[in-house]
């Protein structure tokens, strides 16, 4: 194979401008997979990636293209995800390329994201090529949006193909653009092997299956290989590419992005980012690897049933080898036995981690409330960082609290420039900067806490923008803040799990808050049962539990007996989630209610 | 053997808001046709004559004209031989003196009454015709013919209801000559009128403040709690209804009515003309021992009394501790049951969440 002929590339876009629309258009008109086999967003292969509609994994396939100048090509599509808690899966699959096509949608224009995006790819050298799409739609205006990116990030867009992906128009200008503006991969074939992880799931039968770029050298089936970082020394089995059916081949070559397998049982050998080498031809320098993203949210993930606590750690084992940024180390909670500390990149990739844990390994969990990393400055000068409010030294002991703030860039119609400053300052927001894109849309930048964006800021932009504001953000820094700790009493005793940090102005009302919705949640017992709010030990809200719960009063004569039985069994299901503290059964929505921002 | 008959009499004069049993409006023609067949679904199905409860429900029975009445109870009669308890619901406005004459000469010696409330606007929005001077009329008649056993249904939780307006209903009934209050808290179903203006029940809490005063008031005058919505005067407690509740088999009559027999239990079509063309049964289901066991532990501990421990021993042959070990010595830990003389049943404030007590008890 003609290493000069190989391009590898990766798709980057906001959310929903059709980067995996376009990706299957690319495996059609390739004919890479049938249009018998074409089933829509063919990438997307975890079922919640097509029940959601979105992508959350990279997803990487070969395809062979023949050019209008005559040659065959090889290319690497590298699909990505769009949401921005999945930066990091982005600049994994950038790190393994040469070039991106950037897919901007031409009614919307430019979006958050699509800057984040391009920043990455920019910051990996990449090649950028343009793409106009859903040229379809009655209100695109492709010359509007090419002079947006040109105006905007400063990239030539005379040629950037004019795209519909649904209706298939123009994608062999996409392909086109890909062969003639991408670089080739640079390595050679010859120099020891290097092969960057970029990827790797664990298959029941084969072990680990490893996803690599082959920077340098090749791989074999019968090579020893090492992993770099962990030493680790496996005889490759079996290796190939993916179709994206998967097509076992003799070796990868210089520029190929594939797949092997060596029997690899112990998932801790494997890091996605490490360099795979030869054992015997040895090459000096690990690759440089990629940004590595660090969590930003942590939460406490329980079984409701204790006796499933090693199900639930060879299952979030399973789910790192393939997911790095996922974090977690065990922990304990007084109400809640043990679990998991869990780190997320963020509030829908917690969500997304939770519901494969629960789907595909059939756990049922409770998960406490998103926090922060917090940084607290005791007064003996020391510094520790808290994940778990719970874990908070007593005040006396603490000099000054310290916590994550975010670079927001939010990019809104101008009309809602007032509402979006409103709501950005009461989360506690600071105003940087603000500049006009076009005439339709204006990028606004603030500083918040990233505590604030946790809990419920990207909802609130969403509803009060009717939906058009587009959010990304990064890590700007630690900053002192007034903070505090409540604690959530439950029949006058403190439960750990449902502890928060707070800022000291927002305590009282945040407590008035979490009291009554708990007081909705939290069904009913023989006694009457107060719910407090505190603050190193001053009580500064309390309700008092319902004793009743719905239903429970009506009439029940004859006739009534399968309609009782029926509420009664879905009365049931509701408590499936709870996890009893002392003699008070606590709901799953209870440990997210003090997230709850209504007054009441 | 079974000893208990419910009949549905599925004719109304005028639809209530809340209402989702199966009714129609009255049509003379269509209660004939309907005697006929309520006449061979007796014949057909109900084979043990010796019964000792049978209550008309509906619906409103008082809505048939004096003649219909005694062609219904002219059909009842052959199984009222040991009748003990014989109820009839009514309503004050349409239950006029000669019925209730004809209604003691076959033998009935209860009447159930709809009076829901005694405050007039609560009943123009639930569609009721009478008022309270008509129930107060009713009463009277009843005990001149000689039937003392009344009991009057209350509603409460209804949307805007006051506690003021309960509290006056409340005084407004217990004063009166009667033996029997049973209690419907609002449910708001599917079908109904309340449902289609969008009209939603009190909040909960309110419910609970309501239902805690009508067991103040109630027992105040000397009308003894003895299931979760229902209070007797000493004596005077429900036998119908409490073959309900300690999960008796029973026979289900004509339209939309429910039975059970043995481990059968059937609904009877809501189609009046499948009803019409003798398809009686809607839907029957065959329960297993496990559920038999948890529908009568549901059904008893709606009452004061509970559930008798050596009849579940009687009747399955095991006993209550072995089965549901795990849920029992949980609920008595916590005490929210107890076990008094052989019977397991709730502690005082226990009915509250007697749901969260039941779920216990389902695998």
């Amino acid at each position: 194979m003609d290493q000069s002929k190989i391009r590898n590339f990766s798709i980057i876009a906001h959310i929903d401008h059709g980067k995996s629309t376009l990706a299957d258009r690319i495996l059609e008109v390739t004919n890479t997979v049938t249009s018998r086999e074409m089933m829509s967003q063919l990438l997307d292969q975890l079922d919640l990636e097509r029940e959601r509609g979105i992508t959350i994994k990279l997803n990487a396939v070969q395809l062979k293209y023949h050019a209008k100048d005559g040659q065959d090509y090889i290319l690497h599509l590298i699909d990505t995800p769009g949401h921005v808690d999945f930066t990091y899966e982005v600049s994994r699959s950038l790190a393994a390329c040469e070039g991106a096509v950037l897919v901007v949608d031409a009614a919307q224009g430019i979006e958050a994201q699509t800057l984040a995006n391009v920043y990455l790819a920019l910051d990996n050298d990449l090649e950028i090529v343009p793409v106009i799409n859903k040229i379809d739609l009655p209100s695109a205006d492709p010359e509007r949006v090419k002079h947006e990116v040109e105006h905007v990030i400063g990239l030539d867009c005379s040629e950037a193909p004019l795209i519909s992906a649904k209706n298939g128009l123009n994608i062999i200008d996409v392909l086109e653009s890909v062969v003639k503006n991408i670089p080739s991969p640079k390595g050679n074939v010859n120099d020891p092997l290097q092969a960057l992880v970029f990827d790797s799931l664990y298959d029941t039968y084969r072990g680990v299956i490893v996803f690599v770029c082959v920077k340098n050298g090749k791989i074999k089936v019968g090579d020893k290989i090492k992993f770099m970082a962990t030493n680790a020394e496996y005889e490759v089995i079996e290796c190939g590419i993916r179709t994206p059916k998967e097509i076992k081949k003799d070796c990868l070559l210089t520029g190929e992005v594939g797949w092997f397998a060596a029997s690899i049982k112990s998932i801790q050998d494997v890091h996605v980012g490490d360099t795979v080498t030869n054992s015997l031809k040895h090459a000096q320098e690990p690759l440089a690897g990629y940004r590595k993203m660090n969590p930003m949210v942590y939460c406490g993930l329980y079984p409701t049933d204790n006796n499933r606590y090693n199900d639930l750690r060879e299952a979030l084992e399973k789910l790192q080898l393939n997911d790095a940024s996922l974090q977690f180390e065990a922990e304990t909670s007084q109400a809640l036995g043990f679990g998991f500390r869990c780190g997320f990149l963020g509030l829908l990739h917690m969500d997304v981690i939770q519901e494969r844990l629960e789907r595909e390994y059939n756990l049922t969990l409770i998960a406490t409330a998103p926090s922060v990393i917090y940084h607290c400055y005791l007064t003996d000068q020391t510094m520790i960082m808290i994940d778990n409010p719970a874990h908070l030294p007593p005040a006396q002991n603490i000099e000054r609290l310290e916590e994550p703030y975010v670079k927001a860039s939010i990019i809104v119609p101008p009309d809602y420039v007032g509402a979006v400053m409103e709501l950005s300052q009461a989360k506690r927001g600071i105003y940087m900067d603000m500049h006009y894109i076009d005439d339709t849309r204006n990028q606004i930048v603030y500083e918040i806490p990233l505590a604030e964006i946790v809990y419920e800021y990207f909802d609130k932009l969403k509803s009060v923008t009717k939906g058009y504001a587009s959010l990304d953000y990064e890590l700007v820094g630690y900053r002192p803040s007034k903070l505090v700790k409540m604690d959530i009493l439950l029949n006058g005793e403190s439960v750990d799990a449902l502890s928060i940090i707070v800022h000291r102005d927002f305590a009282y009302k945040r407590g008035s808050a979490i009291t009554s919705k708990l007081k909705e949640l939290i069904p009913m017992q023989q006694f009457e049962i107060p719910v407090q709010a505190a603050i190193g030990g001053k009580v500064i809200a309390r309700t008092n539990i319902k004793s009743l719960r719905k239903n429970v009063l009506a009439k029940c004569y004859g006739g009534d007996i399968s309609r009782k039985k029926k509420l009664l069994e879905k009365q049931k299901e509701g408590k499936k989630r709870m996890k009893a503290v002392g003699s008070v059964e606590i709901p799953q929505e209870a440990f997210m209610a003090v997230l709850s921002m209504e007054e009441d | 053997m079974v000893e208990h008959l419910y009949l549905h009499v599925p004719f109304c004069n005028k639809i209530c808001s809340y209402c989702d049993f199966a009714k129609t409006g009255y049509q003379e023609r269509l209660v004939e046709k309907w005697l006929k067949v309520v006449a061979k679904e007796l014949e057909e199905r109900v084979f043990d004559t010796e019964l000792a409860t049978i209550y008309i429900g509906g619906g409103t029975p008082s809505s048939l004209s004096v003649q219909q009445l005694e062609a219904l109870l002219l059909l009842l009669k052959p199984y009222t031989k040991k009748i003990k308890e014989y109820t009839i619901e009514a309503n004050p406005e349409s239950l006029s003196i000669d019925k209730l004459y004809i209604l003691k000469s076959y033998g009935i010696n209860r009447i159930s009454l709809g009076v829901q409330s005694t405050h007039q606007e609560l009943l123009d929005m639930m569609n009721r015709s009478h008022c309270y001077t008509d129930v107060k009329e009713v009463i009277a008649h009843c005990i001149q013919v000689g039937i003392c056993n009344i009991s009057v249904d209350l509603m409460y939780s209804l949307p805007n209801q006051t506690m003021q307006q309960w509290e006056e209903t409340l005084y407004d009934i217990v004063q009166l000559p009667i033996t029997h209050i049973s209690l419907y808290s609002l449910t708001i179903e599917d079908n109904t009128v309340f449902k289609k203006k969008q009209y939603e029940s009190l909040p909960i809490e309110m419910e609970t403040k309501m239902y805690q005063k009508a067991i103040h008031i109630c027992t105040q005058y000397g009308f003894i709690h003895y299931e979760i919505s229902n209070f007797a005067k000493d004596g005077k407690e429900s036998l119908h209804n409490k073959a309900y509740w300690k999960y008796k088999d029973f026979y289900g009559i004509s339209l939309g009515a429910s039975g059970k027999i043995q481990q059968q239990r059937y609904d009877n079509t809501r189609n009046f003309k499948s009803y019409l063309n003798h398809e009686y049964i809607q839907t029957s289901y065959q329960e297993d021992e496990k559920e038999v066991m948890f529908n009568m532990i549901m059904m008893s501990l709606r009452m004061k009394e509970g559930l008798s421990l050596s009849e579940f021993k009687r009747v399955f042959q095991k006993d209550i501790m072995d089965v549901y070990q795990k849920p029992l010595q949980k609920l008595l830990e916590l005490k929210y049951l107890v076990i008094e003389n052989q019977y397991l049943k709730c502690q005082k404030d226990s009915f509250l969440f007697l749901h969260d007590i039941l779920i216990e008890f389902l695998d």
